[in-house]
């Protein structure tokens, strides 16, 4: 689990550090797979972390911005302390230094962003849609990246999700059944 | 007769601003609609406390108050363990096994058995999938995640038989039949265009339904 973890942290470390914002998105991608496949939340944060750099690599009013190259090393410096914690067997400064990372990508989003919504929560939602896409429940992908459930059920609604989904019971035949049920019990 | 209600369901009406149409759904139905805590704490307790989200906890916490719902509890934590112990170890990938149902999901499943309930209402996919073909859910995990996924069969008819005969719904039909009891359209003006846009209402808030199983639906009544 850490090798994997830390592997992921590895290649997001040097795609962000060699502006590799299409790198950053593909990182993303695979770790929030790896993560609903093994239900890891650390790895789903990582792959959190990734998307918004990406993210915030893509926009030029964000690489433009005067502090950008301040926020950008202190995001740097946490990620590789995250590292070295993990390498070094030392959880508690692995969780500290990502959640330092966390607060340093929410905290420059709110100063740079032009959202009322956090790039953060943005990605929670997008993500936890992608669990769900994978097959996990709806309350298991919102957990997984702290994604609120109202948000992440009214994001998959405006996706393709359930049209790409085949049904084999369709809305006539569920209503059928539950007026057997009304009408006396179980069928 | 009794109804579990998952949180999604129960969203996606509030969100559709319908969820009136479950009071006199209830009242048709002669049924008793069940919440289970965990559910209640996801859809009023705690988002009643962030600006974003207090309408929406509002207007369910109405239909609480107004008795439409009953909050119920586990009592026997067997019943919670069950089924979280077989849904939760149907599937695996490298032998590992995937965890696909969470707290909110487990406990309303816990309660229809405790209850003896006769129906769900539940909007994501998954649980849904679970309850009624395992394989299809396996089938679409495989295609989604290009990797073998592999199925405890044994398991799998287990927790199916659990739920043997249990009438799964969606936000969808239950605003089918409040359409057919004349509910729907004293909230909307009565007619098809009133029902096609609440069903589709429903698909882009989140219910799992295809805009063509929303077609053939409408087809079939014209």
């Amino acid at each position: 689990m850490a090798k994997r973890l830390s592997s992921f942290l590895g290649k997001t470390i040097g795609a962000f550090e060699g502006g590799d914002s299409f790198g950053l998105r593909e990182i993303a991608n695979h770790a929030i797979e790896e993560a609903a496949l093994s239900n890891d939340r650390q790895l789903a944060e990582i792959a959190l972390i990734a998307y918004c750099l990406h993210k915030m690599h893509s926009k030029q009013h964000v690489v433009r911005h005067a502090r950008w190259r301040r926020i950008r090393k202190g995001i740097l410096l946490d990620l590789k302390k995250a590292e070295r914690g993990l390498g070094g067997g030392r959880p508690g400064e692995f969780e500290k230094s990502i959640a330092s990372a966390i607060r340093s990508v929410r905290s420059s989003d709110e100063m740079m962003g032009n959202y009322a919504q956090n790039l953060f929560e943005k990605a929670r939602v997008k993500y936890a849609s992608t669990a769900y896409s994978l097959g996990l429940g709806l309350g298991q992908a919102a957990e997984l990246t702290g994604a609120d459930k109202k948000e992440l059920l009214r994001y998959i609604g405006v996706t393709k999700i359930a049209d790409r989904d085949v049904e084999l019971v369709g809305i006539a035949e569920r209503l059928r059944k539950l007026k057997r049920a009304i009408a006396g019990g179980r069928q | 007769m009794k109804v579990v209600f998952d949180s999604s369901a129960l969203i996606s009406v509030s969100q559709t601003c319908l969820i009136n149409i479950l009071g006199g759904l209830k009242e048709k139905m002669n049924a008793e609609f069940l919440i289970p805590q965990v559910v209640f704490n996801e859809a009023v307790q705690r988002p009643i406390e962030i600006k974003r989200f207090e309408l929406n906890a509002i207007r369910i916490k109405k239909a609480i108050d107004q008795g439409w719902f009953r909050v119920a509890k586990v009592e026997d934590k067997t019943f919670f363990d069950e089924v979280e112990g077989l849904a939760n170890n149907c599937f695996f990938i490298n032998g590992n096994a995937v965890r696909l149902l969470q707290a909110g999901e487990i406990e309303a499943l816990a309660i229809i058995r405790e209850q003896k309930a006769e129906a769900l209402a539940i909007d994501e996919r998954t649980t849904r999938m679970l309850i009624e073909n395992p394989k299809q859910l396996q089938a679409i995990m495989q295609a989604r995640k290009n990797r073998q996924i592999s199925i405890d069969a044994k398991k799998a008819r287990l927790f199916g038989g659990m739920f043997q005969g249990l009438s799964v719904v969606r936000s969808v039909e239950l605003i089918a039949l409040a359409h057919e009891f004349g509910i729907l359209g004293e909230e909307l003006p009565k007619g098809p265009q009133s029902l096609e846009a609440a069903l589709f209402a429903a698909k882009y808030s989140g219910c799992a339904v295809s805009s063509r199983e929303i077609n053939i639906f409408l087809h079939g009544k014209r």
